[in-house]
């Protein structure tokens, strides 16, 4: 079997998704517009990491700590300048951005392992500022604002940018400046040797999946009304977008969406019916996950050539080659 | 056309109490074929990558095309026109052949000049029927044909080859010498070569470097080389060079 939609379906089959999208606020029951809500977000987070650690193998552990950065900096914004709440988070993105410049040049030098604990440590390291610095923070007290009235615009937010993030990758995967991103994860000396400022480009990828989680964190403080060093942190969020980009695909455009929706669905469900046990179930399901389709579900089309693997850039036309 | 491109000026490499390179000093003319050669650890590898930036020399100069180039980084240099090919292959091997070759940062010119010179360099290397495989199905000796190709992208002046002739088989090595004869007559490249077939480098290269344990121990041309006592004896203690090169056929 081989999967392969053209161009116009494709965008057919998009704008099929848009619309429910639109529509589901009208008609689904509250508790469903929540639920997508959180989908939204889950989807946004697991591309903003997809771009970093998939693209150019940097695994990081700690990019919750940019969530957190875009979280306060939206609730400082809104308390002390009442600014509205989608350009605040827009401008907490950009300060998630912002401090990820400095941030990617100094922590990109470090590789593997050292990376990864290394992002860890640092979003320790944050949720531990934010709890010390009462003047700014309040610390654990937390921040209040005022509560939400209409869920569906923070659903559209959420929705924005889970398709922004979406079409950033969809455009990566088809240009040269993802296959010279990639590079990055391939061989490092090999690109350089070519021309190829591999520490602009990490540090680049860096920056957009810090933009990503900033703005997500940014929606997310609205829309609890509230944050404290455990919200604006949260270790479980963490490492759910990891997992989600693991079992789409790391690496791949289709991934992180597969990965997010599935395991977010499943989450909800075995929370629901398995209250006490979810967690084990939960586990037993990543366990599985990991040992039978270690390259996620994308990996897992790709091999069985059900979908076409690899790269999608579009080069020149090679007809006249031979 | 006897003008230097490439110059190092009493380089220095130290890893902790290893002097990897002491205090080698060696021009390289435009436009020729020269050799570095040199029993195992004599400091080849390591002079190879302070010249392309990998490793910054403890003290030393290097100075390409009369400018002083010590410390610059990898990617600096590549767009200045030093390319380089690896001892381990190292194409992006979940790429393709073709994508390996267009990720390369072109020089200046038009998407039209690259893609036909990505298509020439195919050509000369013989892989033109291999666009669409993924680098990583390749043979090794493809492979390194595909670093050397791909290290032409960038319009480089000076080439540095490290061990391209390991894992070719005899063919493969007739034909990568007359590519690398002709990419110096039509491009104008210089080259300066590694490896360990000391064969082969005395019949391509004009100008031969020979190294032992991080010092030049002799310079010339092929003939000087051949009966340099210095470098018999550090490659056989005493027996001659003529030997080696009949056992390598």
């Amino acid at each position: 079997m081989k999967v392969r939609l053209s161009l116009l379906q494709q965008f057919g089959l998009f704008l099929i998704v848009l619309i429910l999208v639109a529509l589901l606020p009208a008609i689904a029951s509250t508790y469903l517009i929540t639920f997508v809500l959180t989908l939204f977000m889950y989807i946004a987070l697991a591309y903003s990491w997809n771009f970093i650690s998939g693209y150019t193998g940097y695994i990081s552990f700690g990019q919750i700590a940019l969530f957190g950065i875009g979280s306060y900096s939206c609730a400082i914004l809104i308390l002390k300048w009442h600014i509205h709440w989608l350009l605040a988070a827009a401008m907490g993105s950009i300060i998630a951005g912002a401090f990820a410049i400095p941030l990617g040049l100094i922590m990109l030098r470090l590789k593997g392992p050292y990376f990864a604990v290394g992002m860890m440590g640092l979003f320790q390291f944050l949720a531990a500022v934010a709890a010390t610095w009462k003047s700014m923070t309040k610390g654990a007290t937390g921040i209040y604002l005022p509560p939400v009235s209409a869920v569906a615009y923070i659903y559209f937010a959420f929705f924005g940018l889970a398709l922004a993030l979406f079409l950033a990758t969809w455009t990566l995967e088809r240009s040269v400046f993802g296959l010279r991103l990639r590079t990055v994860k391939e061989d490092e000396e090999g690109a350089e040797s070519l021309g190829i400022n591999t520490t602009f480009y990490k540090v680049f990828a860096f920056v957009v999946s810090a933009m990503g989680c900033g703005f997500a964190g940014g929606i997310q403080v609205f829309y609890v009304s509230y944050v404290d060093p455990v919200t604006a942190f949260p270790a479980v969020l963490n490492i759910m977008m990891i997992i989600m980009c693991l079992l789409g695909g790391m690496g791949t455009c289709w991934g992180p969406v597969m990965g997010a929706v599935l395991l977010g669905q499943v989450s909800e469900f075995l929370w629901a019916h398995f209250p006490y046990v979810y967690l084990i179930l939960y586990g037993c399901l990543l366990a599985f996950i990991i040992m039978f389709m270690p390259s996620g579900i994308m990996g897992y089309f790709h091999k069985r050539k059900i979908l076409r693997g690899g790269i999608h850039t579009v080069l020149p036309n090679l007809g006249s080659i031979k | 056309m006897n003008e230097t491109i490439l110059s190092t000026h009493h380089l220095t490499k130290r890893f902790g109490g290893l002097l990897a390179v002491n205090r080698c000093s060696f021009d390289v003319r435009r436009k020729s074929i020269t050799g570095l050669i040199g029993p195992n650890g004599a400091g080849k590898t390591t002079m190879f990558n302070l010249i392309c930036g990998n490793l910054k020399p403890t003290t030393g100069e290097i100075f390409f095309q009369g400018k002083k180039i010590t410390g610059h980084s990898p990617h600096r240099l590549a767009r200045l026109g030093v390319g380089r090919t690896f001892q381990l292959s190292r194409v992006f091997k979940g790429m393709t052949v073709w994508e390996n070759l267009f990720l390369v940062p072109p020089p200046a010119d038009s998407l039209n000049t690259s893609v036909n010179k990505a298509k020439d360099l195919l050509h000369a290397v013989g892989l033109d029927q291999l666009l669409n495989a993924y680098a990583g199905t390749l043979s090794y000796g493809q492979q390194k044909l595909l670093e050397f190709a791909r290290a032409f992208m960038m319009d480089p002046k000076l080439v540095l080859l490290d061990e391209i002739f390991a894992g070719l088989n005899p063919e493969e090595t007739e034909r990568q010498i007359k590519t690398i004869c002709s990419f110096r007559d039509q491009t104008q490249t210089t080259f300066v070569v590694i490896d360990h077939a000391v064969g082969v480098v005395l019949r391509l290269c004009e100008w031969i470097v020979v190294m032992n344990q991080g010092e030049i121990i002799a310079q010339g041309s092929s003939r000087e080389i051949e009966n340099n006592e210095k470098v018999i004896e550090a490659y056989f203690g005493s027996s001659s060079l003529e030997s080696l090169m009949e056992e390598e056929g």
